[in-house]
């Protein structure tokens, strides 16, 4: 009996802790009424054009092609079953036209992946046209309606703010000071073919984020989320500044945009060393950027034009007490930190050529052939995927120098036809070698010994652990 | 008595299918920077990557091994299992990888139809069938009622989301970089762009099952369409993994019926007011995997305790692990769940009277260090680059306080009616499960530390008075943890509430009983 009123009693307490649950957690939004927040189903559209400026992923990825393929497809067959006919047939008529320069009749006869990329190049814009301007995807209603949304769309639709520059290894600031008006935060670097981001979130490289991430900040207030990571903190103002556009030259910023809107406010002159770009962005996803290529950039890489040497320890002292600064920037004084870059900018500064470098090694007793005053040489970039590169270089000059404008992380490794080659810092944060006069083949292996033994570790660890489980396990498994 | 072939036929099959593949893999890893590149590549890192294809594969084998051995009872034949990666070989007549891996499924399931008799589909079917369902039932209601990330919204439900379900871009870019890289043959996320970044950041977003997904799928890097909806794909299928997770542990772990077991795992992901959903999908996902896996944790190390099993005890590490593979989470994410995960071990350490102390210490010792072995990966690099000086890492501390509002959970109304029912629970109930037990002390600890961190005059009698008190500052984001071991207590009391009504039944209608009542 005792036992059944104990039982009673837990039943009361449990309804009401259920009861109480119920009350305390609400069912939440990841379910809701309004159809995913999205009343008019309206579905988003990224442009075939902001698709095609990523050529170096077209042509290295069939899959891509195939895509292409599947887009131009949907747009035949969305012709055909197009609900007003009046609208659709000019499209239609433009379509034929270029269908017609490649002697085809329709895509889905095309096999060939230079044909398809050829079509979809020489049709792109009638078919964004027919989507954005008919409003098949209800973009305009998004657009206007949900903050979040037009961020996101607009994000997805600038690759065509990138499509006509020279090179696929070029490294893009988009400086506009409202970081929520691209989706891409000011600062961060965009490039064309993988849009993505320098995501300085929490962490950082001493030297690197102290000079060249956001130039001549204190990072007074480190520890708040914003103030340490670039966001906001480029616009057009950063490139009339000497230092700041010193810095970003030597970075090897080979473009940047900005708002016009901010040029005409401003009343800017005009940019010294850099060539507007023309840009292709439609309308619907504002017209108000204005690329540049900014012909003072050092470049992803290059040959050293004239070198000056720094003493290793001198520079390894500041970039312990910049590192003990991050580390603890409540607790240390921001003077000195201002104080040791601004030291470290006067160095940057007094380079007076374009591709002049800084080298943190001890001097040789002549660096004449170093120094020459002919031509250093040319470099080819042959392609960058990942943690791996490999360039060319033509070295005019006895002894040269070839610069990664990388930052010299632990774990880079370099060869030079084959040898391995130690690696020095340029410019305080970057990555410089050594070669011989004429051509060699260098690459660059990001490929740190810890990422190689933890792998090894967790392979293994998993195996081992798979292994035990079937032979303790034996006939005993599913129960 | 059938003999087997000798093992070292699987492992040299094995050994000649993954080196091929390795081979295959790192040459086109390298072509993949440019033609031609081949020829002047140093020879020890085409090396290094066909080894690391090799492993990689033997891992698959053996994995397929340990699962055909458990659908067949150990009938199966490791020679033939590895057999049947064959297909793999395709690869160099440049057959899709989507096409292989099917084929590789398709000679499994071909193979364990044959070796399948009718008394294994009796035992399977008696086994699984239950599971099977509530797998199915999970799927079908998040479908249908998980709007925000069910595939019947993908095309808008993304980027029409409002705020704490938005896909913020620096949060995503690694991935987006990573799906972009893995069609070209280099699984990282490191990109040349990125010069400013340190090579292993801390907070990163990097995930090598998308990685896998997109590879193997052959999906168009081109395409942002498909990028977001292999996120959604991925929020999706965590969901009801974890879902599916909270209702193994409640079932095996806990002991509790099975429809009770799967309301509680249905309810998972609703259980906990804002901070749980945002946390399911706030700063894209982050704090997702974490919390998906955390009952699997729970549940193998319940179970290791309950059967004193160090491989178990090895499986609740490999669950805690699971999280780097999924999506790296954010680090505040990862070690909330190590803080609760390790209180929960004490508590079961403290309330399983069967083990003696060290037998669970040594339980508990296991699946740490199997976390850190398998973590090894993913979390060596980030120590080393921190200590040789490449990196530095701080905490945005202040920007915690802005979650400060949170806090108005519902701490005043759970401490009248959830504290007592644990303290009674404990002292008045003899054989209550040390699951309960242990869950309770995980949510008396958390109501604690936020009663401390929140309530600034409580706090200042505990300090002044009992001299028990601690200044402390407890972020918001763990108050998610409180919600589930609240909930599992929850979810034990309802438990009891059936039983008693059962035998209430029992007593005074004993011919409803006899009908299954």
């Amino acid at each position: 009996m005792r036992s059944l009123t104990s039982k009673i009693i837990y039943s009361i307490l449990g309804l009401l802790l259920i009861a109480a649950t119920a009350k305390l957690f609400p069912f939440h939004r990841l379910t809701t009424n309004e159809k995913a927040d999205n009343p008019l189903s309206c579905r988003y559209y990224v442009t075939l054009e902001s698709i095609l400026s990523n050529y170096t992923l077209l042509a290295s990825d069939r899959a891509n092609v195939k895509y292409i393929k599947r887009r131009l497809l949907h747009f035949e067959k969305d012709l055909k079953h197009a609900p007003d006919k009046a609208i659709a047939t000019a499209y239609q008529n433009n379509y034929e036209v270029s269908l017609k320069k490649f002697n085809v009749s329709s895509i889905k006869d095309v096999a060939n992946d230079g044909l398809i990329l050829a079509i979809a190049n020489s049709s792109y814009k009638n078919i964004d046209d027919y989507y954005l301007d008919s409003r098949l995807f209800c973009i305009n209603q998004m657009y206007n309606e949900y903050g979040d949304a037009k961020r996101r769309i607009t994000h997805f639709n600038l690759g065509s703010l990138y499509s006509q520059i020279p090179s696929r290894y070029m490294r893009i600031v988009a400086a506009y000071p409202n970081d929520t008006q691209l989706g891409a935060y000011s600062g961060f670097f965009v490039n064309n073919a993988s849009t993505t981001l320098e995501t300085q979130f929490m962490s950082g490289m001493p030297l690197l984020t102290a000079l060249y991430v956001m130039p001549k900040y204190d990072y007074g207030i480190l520890g708040t989320c914003r103030s340490q990571v670039p966001w906001g903190y480029f616009n057009a103002n950063a490139f009339f500044d000497g230092l700041t556009r010193k810095v970003l030259d030597i970075a090897g910023i080979d473009v940047f945009s900005v708002l016009k809107s901010q040029l005409k406010s401003g009343n800017f002159p005009e940019f010294v060393g850099a060539k507007p770009i023309d840009t292709n962005v439609r309308g619907q996803f504002g017209g108000d950027y204005a690329v540049y290529l900014n012909t003072q950039s050092y470049g992803m890489a290059y040959l050293a034009n004239h070198i000056t040497y720094e003493d290793p320890h001198t520079i390894r002292h500041f970039e312990r007490a910049i590192q003990k600064y991050f580390a603890h920037a409540d607790k240390h004084d921001p003077y000195d930190f201002v104080a040791i870059t601004t030291i470290l900018y006067d160095k940057l500064m007094k380079l007076a050529d374009k591709q002049d470098i800084l080298l943190e090694a001890m001097p040789p007793l002549s660096n004449e052939l170093e120094n020459a005053n002919t031509p250093a040489g040319t470099t080819i970039i042959h392609g960058i995927v990942g943690p791996r590169a490999w360039f060319n270089a033509d070295c005019l000059r006895e002894k040269c120098t070839f610069v990664l404008n990388i930052s010299n992380a632990t774990g880079w490794h370099a060869y030079v036809n084959g040898y391995k080659t130690p690696i020095t810092r340029a410019n305080f944060a970057f990555m410089a070698i050594p070669l011989p006069q004429g051509n060699s083949s260098i690459w660059f292996i990001y490929s740190p010994i810890g990422d190689l033994i933890s792998y090894f570790v967790s392979i293994l660890g998993l195996i081992y652990l798979v292994i035990i489980t079937k032979r303790t396990a034996g006939s005993s498994y599913g129960k | 008595m059938k003999t087997q072939p000798p093992l070292y036929l699987s492992f040299l099959v094995i050994s000649l299918i993954g080196l091929g593949f390795g081979a295959w893999f790192a040459d086109m890893q390298v072509r993949a920077v440019a033609e031609g590149a081949l020829a002047t590549y140093p020879l020890q890192y085409f090396l290094i990557t066909v080894i690391k294809c090799y492993l990689t594969i033997v891992f698959f084998f053996v994995s397929s091994n340990l699962v055909l051995s458990i659908i067949s009872k150990n009938k199966t034949i490791s020679s033939a299992v590895a057999l049947t990666f064959l297909p793999l070989i395709l690869v160099w007549v440049r057959v899709p990888l989507y096409w292989l891996v099917g084929s590789i499924l398709l000679l499994q399931f071909l193979y364990l139809v044959t070796i399948l008799q009718k008394q294994d589909y009796t035992r399977l079917i008696n086994l699984y069938l239950v599971d099977g369902v509530v797998l199915l039932v999970l799927f079908v209601c998040h479908l249908f009622l998980t709007t925000s990330v069910s595939p019947l919204h993908w095309p808008m439900a993304l980027l029409t989301a409002q705020g704490f379900n938005s896909q913020e871009i620096p949060v995503v870019a690694p991935i987006f970089k990573g799906f972009v890289l893995s069609k070209q043959f280099a699984f990282s996320n490191i990109d040349h762009a990125q010069w400013a970044a340190v090579m292993h950041p801390a907070v990163t977003f990097e995930s090598p099952m998308l990685q896998f997904v997109t590879f193997i799928l052959d999906l168009p890097s081109v395409s942002y369409e498909v990028f977001q909806k292999l996120i959604m794909a991925t929020y999706f299928t965590s969901i009801i993994f974890g879902s599916f997770g909270f209702y193994l542990f409640l079932k095996y772990a806990g002991k509790i019926q099975t429809l009770l077991a799967f309301f509680g795992g249905y309810l998972f992901c609703f259980s906990g007011s804002p901070l749980f959903v945002q946390s399911f999908t706030s700063d894209g996902g982050i704090f997702l995997p974490a919390l998906a896996v955390f009952p699997y944790a729970l549940l193998f190390i319940s179970l290791a305790f309950e059967k004193n099993n160090k491989v178990l005890a090895a499986w609740a590490g490999l669950a805690l692990a699971t999280q780097f593979f999924i999506l790296a989470p954010h680090p505040e994410g990862t070690i909330y769940s190590i803080f609760i995960y390790g209180l929960y071990s004490l508590g079961l350490c403290l309330f399983t009277r069967q083990l003696w102390w060290a037998q669970g210490f040594k339980l508990v010792f296991i699946a740490g260090f199997t976390f850190l072995l398998l973590t090894a990966y993913h979390l060596i690099p980030i120590i080393v680059d921190r200590f040789n000086g490449d990196m530095y890492v701080f905490a945005h501390v202040s920007d915690i306080g802005a979650n400060t509002m949170e806090y108005f959970i519902p701490y005043k109304r759970l401490i009248v009616i959830f504290a007592p029912v644990s303290f009674m629970l404990m002292f008045f109930y003899k054989k209550i499960s040390p699951v309960y037990l242990s869950s309770s002390l995980v949510s008396i600890c958390l109501l604690y530390l936020i009663i401390l961190s929140t309530h600034q005059h409580f706090n200042e009698i505990l300090i002044n008075v009992f001299h028990i008190g601690i200044h402390i500052w407890v972020p918001s984001r763990i108050g998610v943890y409180f919600y589930i071991s609240t909930f599992v207590v929850a979810i034990f009391g309802l438990n009891i509430l059936n039983y008693s009504l059962y035998d209430l039944l029992t007593k005074y209608y004993p011919r409803l009983a006899r009908r299954g009542v």
